[in-house]
């Protein structure tokens, strides 16, 4: 537990008045991660597949380009 | 003819000897007073703080009728508000989630009154894993018990 200083203006009929007040503050648990259902775990074996592809691509086009180089050469 | 009379103090309960309509009939009575406050302030990363908007005052009660709670974050926050009724601990009478701002507002007959021997505060959360300022407005009325 530990503390904090906030600022209060409270007004009561005509009387206004303003300083710092000490607060309390502790810490709060997180809630636990949501378990992952079936739709999450598709999803994220669909998001690694796209990934593959891409790396894949980026690798077809390197080997395209150096057998023309070799064609060429 | 002539006619005299003493105005006498305008209230609510009170008869209205004014002779024309005013646009602004006071809406206090004499035993009542307006209340209203701001707290402003920061809550650290997934913490909680607590704020005592109201600590018995003796010789009044308090009619809370509501108010606004603001904070910079953008993930949804959450708070309450409990109320110390002795020989009761705080007890929590609303809890509610908000994005960005929060208002409730509620007017008579339906208002919390908070006597001269109890304490309202909030329990404000901070759900992000970042800090945030908070802003709190409340208001109502208090009267003479």
């Amino acid at each position: 537990m530990s503390e904090k200083e906030w600022r209060q203006i409270i007004t009561k009929g005509k009387e206004t008045k303003e300083e710092k007040i000490k607060v309390k503050e502790k810490p709060i648990k997180k809630p636990p991660p949501k378990p992952k259902d079936k739709l999450d775990l598709m999803l994220e074996e669909i998001q690694g597949v796209s990934n593959n592809l891409k790396r894949c691509e980026g690798k077809i086009d390197k080997l395209k380009e150096e057998k023309k180089g070799q064609e060429g050469g | 003819m002539r006619r005299e009379f003493a105005v006498p103090e305008r209230g609510i309960g009170k008869p209205d000897f004014y002779q024309k309509a005013s646009p602004t009939r006071p809406m206090l009575g004499i035993d009542q007073r307006e209340w209203f406050g701001l707290w402003a302030g920061t809550v650290d990363a997934l913490s909680q703080v607590e704020v005592v908007v109201y600590a018995g005052t003796s010789g009044w009660r308090l009619n809370f009728a509501g108010g606004w709670l603001f904070s910079d974050s953008i993930v949804p926050q959450t708070a309450q508000i409990d109320i110390e009724r002795p020989p009761l601990p705080y007890l929590p009478f609303l809890l509610f989630a908000y994005a960005g701002q929060a208002s409730m507002t509620w007017s008579d007959p339906a208002i919390i009154i908070v006597r001269e021997n109890q304490n309202m505060r909030f329990l404000i959360n901070n759900l992000d894993i970042a800090p945030h300022n908070y802003s709190l407005t409340c208001l109502g009325m208090e009267e003479k018990v």
